[in-house]
């Protein structure tokens, strides 16, 4: 098997290898005695990669010793190759990958790939070394390992830079792990780039499946301590020096091409140089006559993070000099009394092989801590919660194996689902992320999915991904959760439990009030009442043009003084308005109040004769209508007549085997049906009425038995009450409102039937009161039925022949009653409008 | 058109090439001539996807007409030639008089007869060879300064002397010889079902081929049926070895076989080395494996056969497959390499010379181009570098040496046909510069080297109205062994010539490039003079 372990940081770049490269058959080491165990590959210090090729089509990306010597990016004198964006340091394309969003398709990812590449060569296990700045986290390692597929090499991982360091350095460690009773703590300062790196490991023998192994844990990410130390600093400072020395060389001439600044900042000595400026000639460059070595103090959040260390490895990719250097600094804040460790140079290139032989023998090379990771779930009684797939500190999971979530969480998806939405928080991440996922298609029954999760220490994102086993679609397919196209949420997650614990809304159930108006203004009502009440049961022409007036005086809905609304003499609830004297306020009591009781005592007899009194000139529905516009204040006599009247009706199967007497007129069914829903207000009538009435089979009702239904349900809380109590009347009524919407929709009935089935539809919603989730989108499977049948109507409405306004009020209310279903409704008197808009 | 041939790279340059008729069949090239057209467009190859590259420069001819120069691939039988289309005219065939076909080593099984082709053969897997020893220095990732030194080491090494080539052959007679004896032990074998006259007595059941052949026998019963023999035709079941998996190891066998003997012919001077002694047990193994499959009658595989399931899941019959698609892959690469041996040729001259400049005394390595080596050619090409290919450094002579392979527009000041590289050597301001050109020669009938010389100083007298000369060199790969390398060099007060013949056995290589170094040496003398 072919490993290799690459260190690859911009400073020298070092890669060793389990096998000889340049020889016949690639020979793996250990084969012949003598070999030395490993072969390191020396990538130069201060790397590049230069674009090389003539055409822009076939340009490649060269990194390595071999990038080191190229012309290309040198400049002008160069000619066309020496383009300047021909070439790119190491250091800035490994800043890249640090980037926010990681690496981009730039130069910068071509050249690390290129570096990997020549490195790893086809290397079965190639692991790269990452520093642990605390920059590279989730989203970068997975852009990194991305571009890293790019390669040749068959698998690569990433690994923390002091873990490779410590498993390089295992031998020196080892003894001192034996005196602290198998447990230290190692503090890791890395000279890198831009900063100085500090990382604090423990080191311990434990026991894996059942073998002795020694690996280092990392409990918390390593910190980035900015310093005028660093190499950036030294580089800069020397080419200062460089330039001071040679004021004829162009700037960028020395940037570009000498070696000496970078050569000085390594601590090497170094020699003159010739390289060859804009114009094409020779130019030489002259060292510096004395070259200056700081030596610079450890910045402080450095030295506190040591404290409690056992031992300190001064790390640097340079050589054994800046070793030396960094080990002086080191020394200046007096760490004399713990053991210091300055490694060879090659150590992290070793320590990387000896990270990929741990992985080739499935043993963990660290152990690390993982990032939380939790998402929203509905538990039992639908409260929305956050379960972890990852729980937060989660700190001893061995590396290169997958961990795998616990207690994966399920989902129950309703029939016709499309979209499943759940919403992560990353314990690393500020904010939440919103996850759709889509079903495509939507499952036609309903179905279990579980979410599974799966994450390797340092190799990116966790592998999030939705099953399920009953339902093939998604047990052969399942669904990717890919974190770069998470949306970003908004709200916290204090905010979002609330959002998602409110329970959808509901309209408000009809209720109009009365006005003052009606009784004040032109007083016609009192000679009216008046009269009536000295000539009751006069079953004459008179009597019928007066109980004519009276109807239309209670049921007059425009108040005459001119202020707008819906307002009734009565409110519905029978109740007289505000703002009448009191002395008028008890005229009216008892005015109405004999009115209402003499109408009973007509009603009664007319019913009680069983017959219509001979020659009577009016419909008998003038004898209850003025009452039942009084809404509740309609004397139970009367009701109960009416209820009567319904139970007994025939064509119900009812008691009596004549057509009751109310129903006998034209118009009468109309007038006792619509009186029903105006005036029932006892439970036990109006279970009556809806047991009778749903005993129509659903094809056969017709639109009074739907007005009555929908006035019921959308005026009177008892009825929402009954309906919670019996499921089979809730199973009915949602029936009732499909087949209503249905008939509209199949042109079968018109407009105003359209409008008492929306009415019922919206009525319906009013059982969210006592069952919050009744008739919600994702939770119930009628409402997905209701909903399709509501979206047909909306297109539905377009073509039907009425007036343009009407046509836009009926859509505006379809849509809102959708809203209400998809649990985003808003307009409470959605019932009032669609009832105000109802023929009379 | 305006097409012309050209015998040698330079001819173009002293007036000597030809025109070709449009109304040309078939345009003959001797066996000792460069098959080089001078044309306008890019000639496309039939059967070939990309088209040929051109070699170095643009040939401005008196016409002052530019035209550039390509070289035209060997094909595998030369005598019949290759078609070639240009732009929109008619296509032309190219032939070769007398040049021998590709040797078909891997096939022909008659033993010891040299076969004509042999010799182009050994030229062209010793040239493979060297630019293979280019690439493993490659992989190592040395660093370029390094990278022509370890080469240097590597080819003057006395262990490179006894050194066989390398060969797909050697790794499978260290990896396969036990196998494949093995398998041939355990053979898979398989059940097939077949119709044989049976006894009846051993007759276990009828099929509807028997019946109709019993109803169509003479006789009422059974026994009639029979006939005198007692026999019927019934379906038996017949064990089997000529298998798929089988063929392809009898296929394996047969190209090995061959291999292996060409290859210990081809490394007579290392013997004694593991290698050839591994592949000559291997070559044994095979005849025997080839022998008894041969007596069990057992089919050859046809290359492009797919993988039954015992080829790809059975462990053995696995490494089976893979080893012969190594052997037929191994069978494109030398047809590739035979073809556009000249383009190969002229590649490892360049590696020479940078080589040779590498080994001037104290020069230095400054810049070189990355080099990447291609796992396929393109268009002949195996190394892929941008100009200039090196700059060395000369501390003690402030002078630089530039090492430039054809490229279309270099040098800007001179027409240069079918110049392979050029070495500029400058001082630090570049006012003073003087040029060496170097040309490489492919031919399959030596000739005179004198003859090469005169040409390539009539060249540089046209050459030198341009640029300022310092001399010129001609690299011609030689058939054949056993002869020490042959050069000439001419000196005049202006330049200094040089035309060497280089065999590529190991000690002639070595040999011919110390001569190179020694005469660039000569020639920097003369040049910082």
């Amino acid at each position: 098997m072919k490993l290799c372990g690459i260190d690859l940081n911009g400073m020298h770049d070092r890669a060793a290898r389990s096998w000889f490269a340049g020889e016949e058959t690639a020979r793996e080491i250990g084969e012949n005695k003598g070999d030395s165990d490993c072969f390191i590959v020396d990538g130069g210090s201060a790397g590049v990669a230069v674009e090389v090729g003539e055409n822009t089509s076939d340009r490649r990306v060269v990194a390595g010793p071999q990038a080191l010597f190229a012309p290309h990016g040198q400049g002008e004198g160069w000619g066309r190759i020496g383009e300047v964006g021909r070439r790119c340091r190491m250091v800035d394309a490994l800043k890249e990958a640090e980037n926010e969003h990681g690496l981009d398709k730039g130069i910068g990812r071509r050249s690390i790939v290129a570096a990997v590449d020549l490195f790893a060569q086809d290397a079965d296990i190639a692991v790269f070394a990452i520093p642990d700045s605390g920059r590279l986290l989730e989203r970068q390692q997975s852009t990194l390992l991305s571009a890293l597929q790019e390669t040749r090499a068959r698998r690569i991982e990433l690994v923390w830079r002091p873990v490779v360091l410590c498993l390089g350095l295992l031998n020196r460690l080892e003894p001192v792990l034996k005196t602290k009773r198998g447990k230290i703590t190692i503090a890791i300062l890395s000279d890198m780039w831009d900063s100085l790196q500090v990382t604090e490991l423990e080191l311990m023998a434990r026991t894996w499946r059942g073998q002795e192994i020694i690996a280092p844990r990392r409990r918390q990410k390593g910190d980035k301590v900015p310093w005028e130390g660093c190499w950036e600093a030294r580089v800069r400072e020397a080419l200062n020096a460089v330039r001071a020395t040679n004021p004829d060389v162009g700037l960028a001439t020395i940037e570009r091409q000498s070696r000496i600044p970078f050569d000085i900042a390594a601590g090497r000595e170094p020699t003159e140089e010739i390289v060859r400026d804009e114009s094409g000639r020779w130019i030489e460059i002259k060292v510096p006559a004395q070259p200056k070595h700081h030596v610079y103090a450890l910045p402080a959040p450095a030295v506190t993070r040591t404290k409690a260390a056992d031992v300190i490895i001064l790390d640097t990719p340079g050589d054994v000099q800046t070793a030396g250097f960094l080990k002086q600094a080191a020394r200046r804040f007096g760490s004399n009394d713990r053991e210091l460790i300055a490694p060879a140079p090659d150590t992290v290139a070793r320590g990387a092989l000896e990270a990929a032989r741990r992985l080739a023998r499935h043993e963990p090379p660290w152990f690390d801590f993982l990032p939380g990771i939790e998402v929203t779930v509905l538990r039992k009684g639908g409260r929305a919660e956050f379960q972890a797939l990852i729980p937060a500190g989660e700190g001893d999971v061995p590396a290169g194996e997958p961990y795998r979530c616990r207690q994966p969480p399920s989902y129950i998806i309703r029939r016709g689902l499309e979209e499943l939405e759940i919403y992560l928080e990353k314990e690393d991440e500020p904010q939440l992320r919103k996850w759709s996922a889509p079903f495509v298609p939507p499952p036609e029954r309903e179905a279990v999915v579980t979410l599974r999760l799966e994450q390797r220490p340092t190799q990116g994102w966790a592998r999030v991904e939705m099953t399920s086993d009953r339902w093939s679609q998604l047990r052969h397919r399942p669904i990717r959760l890919d974190w770069s196209t998470l949306e970003i949420e908004a709200r916290s997650r204090k905010e979002l439990l609330d959002d998602l614990n409110q329970s959808p809304g509901y309209p408000d159930r009809i209720v109009y009030q009365a006005h003052a108006s009606h009784w004040d203004a032109g007083l016609d009502w009192r000679p009216s009442i008046e009269m009536y009440l000295r000539h009751p049961g006069g079953f004459d022409k008179n009597h019928g043009q007066l109980l004519n007036k009276l109807y239309n005086f209670f049921r007059s809905s425009s108040p005459p003084d001119g202020s707008g609304g819906k307002r009734f003499p009565l409110d519905t609830d029978g109740n007289l308005p505000d703002g009448l004297t009191e002395a008028r306020r008890k005229e009216i009591e008892v005015l109405v109040g004999g009115m209402l009781t003499s109408l009973a005592t007509n009603l009664d007899q007319c019913v009680r004769s069983g017959r219509m009194p001979s020659r009577m000139p009016y419909p008998t529905s003038r004898l209850f209508l003025p009452a039942t516009w009084c809404f509740l204040r309609c004397p139970d006599p009367i009701r109960k007549t009416l209820v009567d009247t319904v139970v007994n009706d025939p064509a119900f199967g009812g008691g009596s085997a004549t057509k009751p007497l109310l129903l006998r007129n034209t118009g009468g069914s109309t007038a006792v049906y619509h009186s029903l829903a105006r005036c029932l207000k006892h439970p036990s009538e109006i279970a009556a009425v809806l047991d009778k009435v749903f005993q129509i089979p659903v094809r056969k009702f017709n639109q009074n038995h739907l007005a009555c239904v929908s006035g019921l349900v959308s005026r009177r809380d008892t009825t929402i009450e009954l309906l919670v109590q019996n499921e089979i009347w809730t199973r009915k009524a949602v029936e009732w409102a499909c087949e209503g919407v249905g008939r509209f929709v199949q042109g079968k009935n018109r407009d105003g039937f359209y409008t008492y089935a929306l009415l019922l539809c919206g009525g319906l919603l009013r059982v969210r009161r006592i069952r919050p989730n009744f008739l919600v989108l994702e939770e119930d499977e009628s409402a997905v039925r209701v909903k399709r049948l509501l979206e047909r109507s909306k297109t539905h409405i377009t073509r039907i022949q009425v007036e343009q306004r009407r046509k836009q009020t009926l859509k505006k209310q379809t849509q809102e009653t959708i809203e209400f279903l998809e649990g985003r409704g808003t307009n409470r008197n959605l019932l009032m409008e669609i009832d105000s808009s109802a023929p009379a | 058109m305006g097409l012309r041939i050209l015998r040698r790279p330079w001819s173009e340059l002293i007036g000597d090439s030809r025109d070709v008729a449009p109304e040309d069949p078939i345009i003959e090239v001797a066996p000792g001539d460069c098959a080089i057209v001078a044309a306008d467009s890019e000639p496309v190859l039939y059967g070939e996807r990309d088209g040929v590259s051109p070699i170095g420069g643009v040939a401005r001819s008196a016409a002052s007409c530019s035209k550039r120069l390509y070289r035209i691939p060997l094909p595998i039988r030369p005598v019949e030639g290759c078609l070639l289309r240009f732009g929109e005219a008619e296509p032309i065939r190219i032939a070769w008089q007398e040049v021998p076909d590709r040797p078909d080593e891997e096939i022909d099984s008659t033993d010891g007869e040299q076969r004509p082709g042999r010799e182009i053969m050994d030229v062209v897997v010793r040239m493979s060879a060297r630019l293979k020893d280019l690439e493993h220095e490659l992989d190592k990732a040395t660093s370029p300064d390094q990278l022509w030194d370890e080469l240097t080491n590597r080819w003057w090494s006395n262990d490179d002397k006894h050194r066989p080539t390398f060969d797909v052959i050697v790794n499978h007679a260290r990896t396969l010889d036990r196998m494949v004896v093995e398998v041939l032990q355990h053979i898979r074998r398989v059940l097939v079902r077949t119709h044989r006259m049976t006894p009846v007595s051993r007759v276990q059941e009828i099929d509807r081929r028997s019946m109709l052949w019993l109803v169509r026998q003479p006789g009422n019963t059974f026994g009639e049926r029979a006939g005198p023999s007692q026999r019927l035709l019934a379906p038996v079941r017949l064990q089997s070895v000529d298998t798929p998996e089988n063929r392809v190891l009898h296929a394996l066998a047969h190209q090995s076989r061959g291999v292996a003997r060409t290859y210990c012919d081809r490394n007579r001077y290392a013997r004694g080395s593991p290698s050839v002694t591994a592949v000559k047990h291997y070559e044994r193994v095979c005849r025997r494996i080839e022998h008894t499959l041969k007596e069990k009658s057992v089919g050859m595989a046809a290359p492009g056969l797919p993988p039954n399931h015992a080829l790809q899941h059975d462990v053995r019959y696995r490494r089976i497959w893979r080893a012969w698609q190594e052997i037929l892959r191994r069978r494109r690469f030398y047809d590739e390499m035979w073809r556009w041996q000249a383009r190969s040729w002229e590649e490892l001259c360049v590696v020479a010379l940078v080589l040779a400049c590498a080994s001037l005394p104290r020069a230095k390595l400054l810049v070189g181009s990355p080099i990447h080596f291609h796992s396929e050619h393109v268009k002949g090409k195996w190394l892929l570098h941008d100009d200039p290919l090196a700059v060395f450094h000369l501390p003690d002579r402030r002078h630089m040496i530039e090492v430039t392979t054809c490229c279309r527009e270099y040098p800007p000041e001179a027409p240069a046909p079918g110049v392979s590289a050029w070495l500029k050597i400058s001082d630090y301001s570049g006012e003073r510069s003087r040029w060496i050109a170097m040309w490489s020669l492919q031919s399959f009938s030596p000739g005179s080297v004198d003859d090469e010389l005169d040409g390539i100083e009539d060249s540089l007298h046209r050459l030198a109205d341009h640029l300022p000369m310092a001399g010129g060199i001609a690299l011609r790969s030689r058939l054949g062994s056993g002869m020490v390398s042959r050069e000439t060099q001419r000196e005049s007060s202006e330049q200094q010539l040089l035309a060497l013949d280089l065999g590529l056995e190991p000690d002639e290589f070595t040999s011919g490039l110390d001569e190179l170094e020694r005469h660039l040496r000569s020639s920097l003398e003369h040049a910082i003079r």
